[in-house]
């Protein structure tokens, strides 16, 4: 039989899991309410997880990183955290420079971090010294089959997110297809 | 041992026993009685076992269900669902565990491991909701700790089970999805939930951690980096230690009364874990793994240069076990010297030749020669242990390791037949010498038997 003692133990191992929970939720609704939202290119891939059902990979344009086309630091190995300074460009937010440290806030910029996860990145159809980056926004989850419709329109280019971005971390507010709202995050 | 064959044998056995005088008449139903009452506890594993697999079953459907991220249901409702049912489990758990019969143990047992899946549930599906990938193995750790907090504050073993499951699949994930090598932290949590299944002396917690390490050991094989290839066969010594030293623990469990019974556990299940990581040893090979690590030619240098490009953690690592190895061989050394028994004797003395052997091996220096020598004198001592396996398991009553040994001979004549390390007149050779020292082992045996079975009788 039970005792009274290790009731008042199972509580509060189900108190610790409970906060762990809340923990999460939290952590994400400061991120979508006080972030500053910004639009990212994307090419989308249609996968399915084991215990999270249907999911588009989103590949960013900022996940490969050229060290030739930045400032800051070039110095960075696998799983080594990375600020990277993003700025508006033409239609979409750009990468500027790449640092160790969270760098000092600058006006019309914004940080986001990552981790590193190979060195040596593929761009303009050759290899480069540079980083490929996670950001932790690389899944967008989506009711069961509909993958495949964020899939679809990559070769046109035209699927974008929009990213709240707070103290270096980031979390999706929408999906954008050709410009239009498909699938946008509410808080409750 | 105690199953319905067992209670039926005695039944037919008994009354020829108490003819002969060899029973009391009350003794026999003693016996039989004791002998029920064993069996009737044994069945009683069944409920506790069919709510497990139900707890699983239910746990399943619930993370299916979710996972098709169902829209129809909004966060509030979803997140309420979530917590709901997870707090719901662990109420019923409460309220079974409180409960004195058998059945509520169970059910309460059963709805704890619901809980702790719900738990994972609960963390898979609020990444789904709010898009979380930052470090997925994260998620699977956070899962393990919570039910590491459950083992410990509120014992459970089908808990203790999921979690170390849980802490191996965390493992895998940084070792084989995010390239970790040799990933230490599992050695934390792993030691974490054993200290728990030793503690408590749960048998399938126990089973499950020694598994547990041996996935991993091979996790850190199947993905270990080709930067650092020709390191392998330190991997696998360090393994075959690690092997030894916990099936010498299991040994000295015996003589620890409160563990004698999870001794058997511990002692099969790492004695498998040995001679399976003997067999890559040995065997090296055959499985994809280059022959530079035996052809000491491809480093020129000295043999210290190999132990400098194995690394620190790979140093420490075999460093660690081979003491305790050493530490426990010396204290059962001196229990068996104690006993005077020349069988136990010449087990010791041919693993501490093994070990001796392998540590020798990365410092042999770089010529031909020295490679195939060491190759045949490692052979040769896997092959007389596994002899002194199976001859001192027949002797001890000890059936698994007979089969054990039989397993490991036969793996390793299939592995030498295939092998290209020797020509097929060398191999040929090899096991027709293997053979011819067999059988004359069994002449002997049998022949040692005979005359003490012929002095026994003389003397009766």
């Amino acid at each position: 039989m039970m005792k009274k003692y290790r009731l008042h133990l199972l509580a509060l191992v189900v108190a610790l899991q409970t906060a762990a929970l809340v923990g999460m939720v939290a952590v994400k609704h400061r991120t979508l309410i006080t972030g500053t939202p910004i639009l990212l290119k994307t090419e989308p891939v249609d996968p399915r997880s084991l215990f999270r059902g249907d999911y588009v990979v989103l590949n960013y344009a900022i996940g490969s990183l050229d060290y030739a086309a930045l400032d800051g630091d070039n110095a960075f190995e696998r799983h080594d955290a990375v600020f990277v300074v993003l700025r508006q460009g033409e239609h979409y937010w750009e990468p500027v420079s790449v640092h160790h440290e969270m760098p000092a806030p600058e006006p019309e910029s914004v940080v986001i971090r990552g981790e590193v996860q190979y060195s040596g990145v593929w761009i303009g159809g050759e290899n480069r010294d540079g980083i490929n980056v996670r950001y932790g926004i690389e899944s967008y989850f989506v009711p069961e089959g509909e993958g495949r419709e964020i899939e679809l329109p990559r070769n046109e280019g035209k699927v974008a997110i929009l990213v709240a971005v707070d103290g270096g971390a980031a979390a999706i507010k929408a999906v954008l297809i050709d410009g239009v709202v498909r699938y946008e995050e509410k808080l409750f | 041992m105690w199953d319905r064959a067992f209670v039926s044998r005695l039944r037919k056995e008994l009354p020829e026993w108490l003819e002969k005088g060899w029973v009391a008449p009350a003794g026999e139903t003693a016996i039989l009685d004791h002998a029920e009452a064993r069996l009737a506890q044994g069945l009683n594993v069944i409920p506790m076992a069919l709510a497990v697999i139900g707890a699983l079953t239910l746990g399943a459907g619930i993370i299916l269900f979710f996972a098709a991220n169902w829209s129809d249901m909004s966060k509030v409702a979803k997140l309420a669902v979530l917590f709901g049912a997870m707090w719901g489990a662990y109420a019923i758990a409460a309220r079974g565990l409180s409960g004195a019969a058998r059945a509520s143990r169970a059910t309460g047992h059963a709805m704890l491991l619901l809980g702790v899946i719900l738990f994972g549930a609960n963390i898979q599906l609020i990444a789904q909701i709010y898009h979380i990938d930052a470090h997925y193995p994260n998620g699977v750790l956070m899962w393990a700790l919570g039910a590491l907090a459950l083992v410990w504050l509120v014992p459970s073993q089908p808990v203790a089970v999921a979690g170390i499951a849980l802490a191996t699949l965390w493992s895998g994930m940084e070792i084989l999805d995010f390239g970790r090598e040799i990933h230490w932290p599992f050695l934390a949590v792993w030691g974490l939930f054993a200290a728990a299944a030793l503690y408590r002396t749960w048998k399938w917690a126990g089973c499950a951690a020694i598994v547990a390490l041996g996935i991993w050991c091979f996790m850190i094989l199947v993905d270990w980096p080709y930067a650092q290839r020709g390191a392998e066969l330190w991997l696998l010594q360090a393994f075959v230690l690690l092997g030894a030293a916990l099936h010498l623990a299991g040994v000295a469990m015996q003589d620890v009364p409160r563990l004698t019974a999870l001794s058997t556990v511990v002692r099969r299940t790492t004695l498998v874990g040995a001679l399976f990581a003997a067999h890559f040893f040995i065997y090296v090979g055959m499985y994809g793994l280059p022959w530079y690590s035996w052809d000491l030619n491809n480093f020129d240098t000295e043999g210290w240069a190999r132990v400098a490009e194995a690394g620190p953690g790979m140093i420490a690592f075999i460093v660690v076990f081979a003491l305790a190895a050493l530490a426990l061989a010396i204290d059962r050394y001196r229990r068996v010297a104690a006993a005077r028994s020349k069988r136990d004797m010449a087990g010791m003395l041919l693993a501490v030749l093994a070990a001796a052997a392998m540590l020798a091996n990365p410092l042999m220096p770089g010529r031909y020669a020295d490679t195939v020598l060491m190759y045949v004198a490692l052979n040769g001592i896997v092959f007389a242990i596994l002899i002194w396996m199976i001859v001192a398991g027949y002797r001890s009553g000890e059936r698994f390791q007979v089969y054990s040994a039989f397993v490991a001979y036969g793996a390793g004549l299939i592995a030498v037949y295939f092998m290209e390390f020797f020509t097929l007149m060398s191999r040929s050779l090899f096991v027709m010498g293997g053979g011819a020292v067999l059988i004359a082992g069994v002449y002997l045996l049998e022949r040692q038997r005979r005359t003490a079975g012929a002095a026994q009788a003389g003397g009766a």
